[in-house]
């Protein structure tokens, strides 16, 4: 026992720090999941509202901010869909237009991994970003570390997207059905005894009602939808969880997600030849989870499969390109977790995952683009054509160990990862005449040591510095003799971050990160005029990225609440020795403020969003192609010229009424108030001799009506 | 951020309607989109006979310029071959390198004859060279959809810059012998489409002098070519790694310096096909107009037919 007169102060420092690095963080207990349903458990029909933005979810990471996804379907412009709140949170940019990830501390989005319980799902949202690929009503909270996160996680450069599913209700049911105009769905809770389900499915018929109202386009050989191309979506989930005794869980859940997306450019009413892109990615996922919930959580392990199916057919007139990928996987995360002595807690695992895929592969080299390609919108791939099929095997076996020493006002959480990668191929050269096909197979191996310290200046104002190397496996597409390399290594970062937080008045604090992540090993195309043989893509990609975010937090008080995060950032990236040049989606300022009011039945929300425009490669003049009669561009320097910036005005009105046992909920999303015509794409004519900004949709209204009972 | 409580929904279904609305046009932008009108000096098109040869052949070369300001002198053509391929991942007709005008060029006038280099087939065909002790075998460059592979040719007048593309006949390695073999015995070099010229047919049917255009008249410009354009080939297919029979494609592109063309660009896949024809509607100003039409067949071989239309007062 500590007899020092300083001790009672230092062990309330201690457990501040704790709490921002180890306890502020979800539980599977329902009843803490919101501590603002915990601690007003009134069960009047009058509303209450509260903005929640706190620290991550499952297991806790050095940096991070999670979000309720109870509040978050109230913010204005996500649509109800929680799992859109993570584009307002610090160290993410704002994401592309119709893209599916999200762009975290200067990371390309396929460097960062999004989580559903811990297994990896392929995207966040469906296309068009629209809509999320998990249901509304079985979202629990978001949970966006970017960086520098223990060694219970890998295979990722970038960030992590973690959404943690909505605690079952321990009785009773509930059923919603909604309805819109981009979507319909239905989800039920309930269940049998101690056995609790949750299911839900959706689907959309977007190009019904969007679809039909689309402007036609002035541009002569393009139409509207051509260059807005109307998604089609569905997905469905299952959740189940039985608790075994007091201490253990056994939990399962099943998801799936479909999309389909057309696009058609030219054709027979235009002078062009056609030009069709046609895509869908199928998904699922399913696992197991039994663990206990003991005072040091104990044994954790889920067990789980899935299946990927991605095709993308293109035609370019006469010139066709298509990909298609099925794969397979399985994976197993176990971990223990125990408390070895009263400051020292100590987590051992093993993250294991083993994908198949089945590659089909025609076309263009350059179909589909790769981050750093150079080209403008709708430039036509080059004529030249070729095909593979190819299958592939890539793992990752990591067995990791996290051991957190608390000393006073110190919290040190060093941890290791040991990663082997196995790859295994059915063709390591491209086919040539009658030789004889000849796999390959190669194991590569990492080590990823990483470590988090946090220091409680005062009880106010707490410190924590972090960081670690991380890598992440090749994807089995790049691994094509003819299109790719299978002598690809997996891509390499490292991270490094100081974090800030303080408490500046009752109900404000700030939160700040410095960061710094470096990366090699990229897979990119090979820069050589004459590449080597099986070398069209190459390790030899390298990048960093650099900047800082804020977090200024203002709690609930007098009805009042918000938040506004500033990220700035740059991120670059080069082959080899070559010039640096920005990531294509590089956002120098992201600036997002959102406030709430709430007064008796009325709740008031607004959000404004600003960010620099995405990098983009300046034309410099123009040449014709005599071999086909097309104009084709002469570029300036990569990516040295900008979009305007970005700025939108979203307001949402809530009003409640109570009718009886039921409520009503009526309300109003408006996006885009003031009406920016806000550039996203640079359109050229067929000429190259002017452009134009392709813009986003000037206004964007939502009025709907809620009837829960 | 707003937090909802939800509160005793049990057994009972809720119910979310929603309504969208979206003001405003659209969100495409206006532009001016019509690449056939010509109103600078512009390489439209060339023809290069023959269109496909063997390496170290000559071949003799034509440029199609249009130029509104008649200020160029076409005999100032400048050819210049490419020497440099290009990477893989570029998605334009050749490498960075090859589109600036070089000095001095391999050839000056219009039309012009040049030798297609010896070494064509390696820079720019399946050719690979015997790797040097320690170095690794190169990757040969893929061919285009028709199994074609290319010398670049970059042509420059004025400030108008264009890049032509002459077929090389190279080897097929990537097949076994006995394809290999199949495919040469099949396989004749490419032949330019012939054009028999360009007629003017008012709307009506009626003849139609195109020295005396009233303004805003609209007639019919039609082009005939000699039958047997579309010719057959073998194609190597990479996917099925097999010797498959193609027809060619042929594409007629129209360009005019002045009025407007209803069809500027049609595709014609129909091997008895001889003719294709275009709208054109006069301009109201007092001018003389030039018609240019472009027959590209899909292996790479073109022929161009001009004429001059002359819009008088009416």
């Amino acid at each position: 026992m500590c007899r020092r007169p300083d001790c009672g102060r230092r062990a309330t420092l201690a457990a501040i720090a704790s709490i921002l690095l180890l306890a502020r963080h979800a539980s599977a207990d329902p009843t803490i999941i919101d501590p603002a349903r915990a601690t007003d458990p009134a069960a009047t029909p009058t509303p209450t509202y509260t903005t929640v933005v706190r620290a991550p979810g499952g297991t806790p990471q050095p940096v991070g901010t999670a979000v309720d996804a109870e509040a978050a379907r109230h913010l204005p412009g996500t649509g109800g869909d929680p799992a859109l709140a993570a584009q307002n949170l610090p160290g993410v940019a704002r994401a592309a237009p119709g893209a599916t990830g999200l762009v975290v501390w200067g990371a390309a989005p396929a460097e960062s991994r999004v989580l559903f319980d811990g297994v990896e799902i392929p995207a966040l949202t469906h296309f068009g970003g629209f809509r999320s690929t998990v249901g509304a009503e079985l979202v629990g909270r978001i949970d966006v570390v970017p960086g520098a996160y223990g060694a219970e996680y890998g295979r990722a450069l970038g960030g992590l997207l973690r959404i943690e599913p909505r605690p079952l209700e321990t009785s009773g049911a509930h059923m919603v059905l909604d309805a819109n105009l981009l979507d319909g769905g239905a989800s039920f809770r309930g269940g049998v005894g101690r056995l609790r389900v949750a299911t839900a499915a959706r689907t959309s018929y977007l190009d019904q009602t969007y679809g039909r109202a689309l402007p036609a386009s002035t541009l002569a050989s393009t139409s509207a939808q051509s260059l807005f191309p109307i998604p089609r979506y569905s997905d469905a989930q299952v959740e189940a969880a039985l608790p075994l005794g007091e201490r253990a869980m056994l939990r399962a859940f099943a998801l799936a997600s479909f999309d389909h997306v057309r696009r058609e450019l030219g054709g027979d009413t235009a002078d062009l030849p056609a030009r069709t892109d046609d895509q869908h990615a199928d998904w699922w996922r399913a696992a197991v989870t039994y663990e206990e919930r003991g005072d040091d959580d104990g044994l954790g392990a889920t067990l789980y499969a899935g299946g990927d199916h991605t095709s993308d057919g293109q035609q370019f007139g006469a010139t066709p390109a298509s990909q298609s990928v099925a794969s397979r996987e399985i994976g197993l995360r176990a971990r223990y977790r125990a408390r070895l002595a009263p400051a020292w807690r100590l987590t051992v695992g093993l993250d294991g995952w083993l994908q198949s895929s089945d590659v089909r592969r025609a076309g263009s080299l350059t179909i589909p683009a790769r981050e750093g390609d150079l080209g403008v919108f709708g430039q036509p791939p080059g004529d030249d054509v070729n095909a593979d099929h190819w299958s592939a095997t890539v793992g990752d076996v990591a067995p990791y160990a996290s051991a957190t020493f608390t000393h006073g006002r110190w919290i040190l959480t060093p941890s290791v990862r040991a990663d082997a990668f196995p790859v295994d191929g059915s063709r390591a050269l491209p086919p040539i005449g009658a030789t004889p096909v000849v796999g390959y197979s190669h194991l590569d191996f990492a080590l990823d040591p990483r470590l988090s310290v946090a220091y409680a200046i005062s009880p106010a104002l707490i410190a924590t510095a972090a960081g670690g190397v991380y890598h992440q496996p090749v994807d089995a597409a790049d691994l094509s003799a003819v299109f790719g390399s299978p002598a690809l290594a997996p891509g390499r970062a490292v991270h490094a971050t100081l974090a800030l937080w303080a408490r500046l008045a009752e109900h404000t604090t700030v939160e700040g990160h410095a960061f710094y992540r470096r990366l090699d090993h990229l897979a990119v195309r090979s820069p050589l005029p004459t590449p080597a043989l099986a070398a069209a893509l190459v390790s030899d990609g390298r990048g960093r990225s650099a900047g800082l975010d804020v977090l200024v937090r203002r709690e609930l008080a007098r009805g009042t609440q918000g938040w506004l995060t500033y990220t700035l950032a740059r991120s670059e990236r080069w082959t080899g020795d070559g010039p640096a040049r920005l990531l294509d989606f590089d956002q120098t300022h992201v600036l997002t403020a959102v406030a709430s009011h709430q007064r008796a039945a009325w709740a008031f929300s607004a959000r404004v969003r600003y960010a620099t425009g995405m990098p983009r490669t300046p034309v410099t003049g123009a040449f014709t192609d005599l071999h086909d009669g097309t104009t084709q561009p002469i570029f300036g320097a990569q990516n040295s010229a900008r979009l305007p910036p970005f700025f939108q005005l979203d307001a949402r009105v809530d009003r409640t009424l109570v009718a009886g046992p039921a409520g009503v909920t009526l309300y109003l999303d408006a996006q885009n108030l003031t009406g920016r015509r806000n550039p996203e794409e640079i359109v050229y004519t067929r000429d190259y001799t002017s452009s134009a900004y392709l813009t986003g949709p000037p206004l964007l209204v939502l009025l709907g009506v809620g009837i829960e009972s | 951020m707003i937090r909802s409580r939800r509160y005793g929904m049990r057994g009972a279904p809720a119910v979310a309607l929603a309504l969208i609305a979206v003001s405003g046009a659209g969100c495409s932008p206006a532009l001016d989109d019509h690449p056939w009108l010509i109103t600078q000096p512009t390489i439209v098109g060339w023809k290069a006979d023959p269109p496909e040869v063997a390496p170290g052949a000559t071949i003799l070369l034509e440029a199609v310029v249009l130029d509104p300001s008649a200020a160029l002198d076409a005999t100032a053509t400048a050819w210049t071959l490419c020497h440099t391929p290009k990477p893989p991942s570029e998605n334009r007709v050749a490498a960075p390198a090859c589109l600036v005008p070089a000095a001095p060029p391999d050839a000056v006038g219009n039309p012009a004859s040049i030798a297609i280099p010896t070494d064509a087939c390696r820079l720019f065909g399946p050719d690979v060279p015997q790797p040097l002790p320690g170095q690794p075998t190169t990757r040969a460059r893929d061919a285009d959809a028709t199994g074609g592979y290319f010398q670049p040719v970059t042509v420059a007048l004025g400030g108008a810059l264009a890049v032509g593309l002459e077929r090389v006949t190279c080897d097929l390695p990537e097949a076994s012998l006995a394809d290999a073999r199949a495919f040469q015995a099949a396989y004749h070099a490419n032949q330019n489409p012939a054009l028999v010229g360009l007629t003017f047919t008012a709307r009506n049917g009626g003849p139609i002098d195109p020295s005396a255009i009233a303004p805003g008249t609209r007639l019919t410009i039609q082009a005939a070519w000699l039958a047997g354009a579309i010719e057959h080939f073998p194609v190597f297919d990479r996917q099925s790694r097999m010797i498959v029979d193609t027809a060619e494609t042929l594409t007629a592109s129209w360009y005019v310096t002045g009025g407007a063309l209803d069809q500027p660009t049609t595709e014609i896949t129909d091997p008895a096909a001889v003719t294709t024809e275009t709208g054109w509607t006069a301009p109201a100003d007092i001018v003389t107009v030039e018609v240019a039409l472009v027959l590209r067949d899909s292996r790479g071989g073109s022929d161009v037919a001009r004429a001059t239309l002359v819009v008088v007062p009416p």
